[in-house]
């Protein structure tokens, strides 16, 4: 068996999507906090942060920090702001019917930087972070 | 393509591939756990070796107790099965991060790979499991 003849995630995660309408679900209700997610977990891996100096930086307490890089509770726009404002990232969500382009984004984030997107049921949802 | 940075290290994202057996595993488990298996290897390649602490605790299975071969038995027992698979877990003790990622790369019998990982680029022409 060769690592060629191996799925990637993105193919399994692809797979999942359009074969389990449970895992379809689950998946899209948690893109937004997965996004933040891998964010978070990307700034504090880059700058050689524990969870707990991070927490220690957004005024928050470690198991606050552990629960956003589960990456399954949706955060609130509070918390967005203020990791926007510690990390210096900026989220942009663009939510719209699925035939439409997106347009709040920017080029730039939809091909670098686009950390989650997903269409249902007529709409697109995309989440970059830039 | 393979990207490396001046001081040799290489640059994410890496490519994280699903051993079959880990495909199937991994399809018996709850659609939320899933997602949470998946995420967390989304993180993997997102940071490979860099990846400091894992949420190894969101994945609980059916029966809310998490798996029972996330502990140091699962080295025991996925350790021969592999080859660079092994090798690219184990460098992670190694490298003293904590051990709890490698347990959760070893129970999804996800092969973080190519594109940063050198011993899993040179094993990519070679048999990968030996049985």
């Amino acid at each position: 068996m060769k690592l060629s003849d191996l799925k990637t995630n993105e193919e399994l995660i692809a797979e999942r999507v359009a074969t389990d309408p449970a895992f379809r679900a689950e998946w899209e209700r948690t893109a937004l906090a997965r996004a933040v997610a891998l964010e978070v977990v990307r700034y504090r891996s880059e700058n050689g942060l524990s969870q707990r100096k991070l927490a220690e930086m957004l005024l928050m307490k470690q198991p606050q920090v552990a629960r956003i890089e589960r990456g399954d509770t949706t955060p609130s726009i509070p918390t967005l702001s203020r990791l926007a404002s510690v990390l210096d990232v900026e989220f942009t969500l663009d939510i719209r019917p699925s035939n439409r382009k997106a347009t709040l984004i920017t080029k730039r984030a939809q091909e670098q930087d686009a950390v989650a997107s997903y269409e249902s049921e007529g709409v697109a949802v995309l989440l970059a972070a830039a | 393509m393979i990207k490396a940075r001046e001081d040799g290290t290489f640059v994410p994202p890496y490519k994280v591939v699903w051993h079959p057996d880990a495909e199937a595993e991994l399809l018996l488990a709850p659609a939320a756990d899933q997602v949470t298996m998946l995420h967390a290897a989304q993180k993997l390649s997102a940071e490979g070796p860099n990846l400091h602490y894992p949420h190894q605790s969101a994945v609980q299975g059916d029966d809310g107790k998490g798996f029972e071969s996330c502990g140091p038995a699962a080295d025991a027992a996925y350790g021969d099965r592999f080859t660079a698979a092994s090798k690219t877990c184990m460098s992670f003790s190694r490298s003293g991060r904590r051990h709890k990622w490698t347990q959760l790369a070893l129970r999804l019998r996800a092969n973080a790979a190519t594109n940063g990982w050198p011993n899993l680029r040179r094993a990519e022409d070679n048999e990968l499991v030996r049985r």
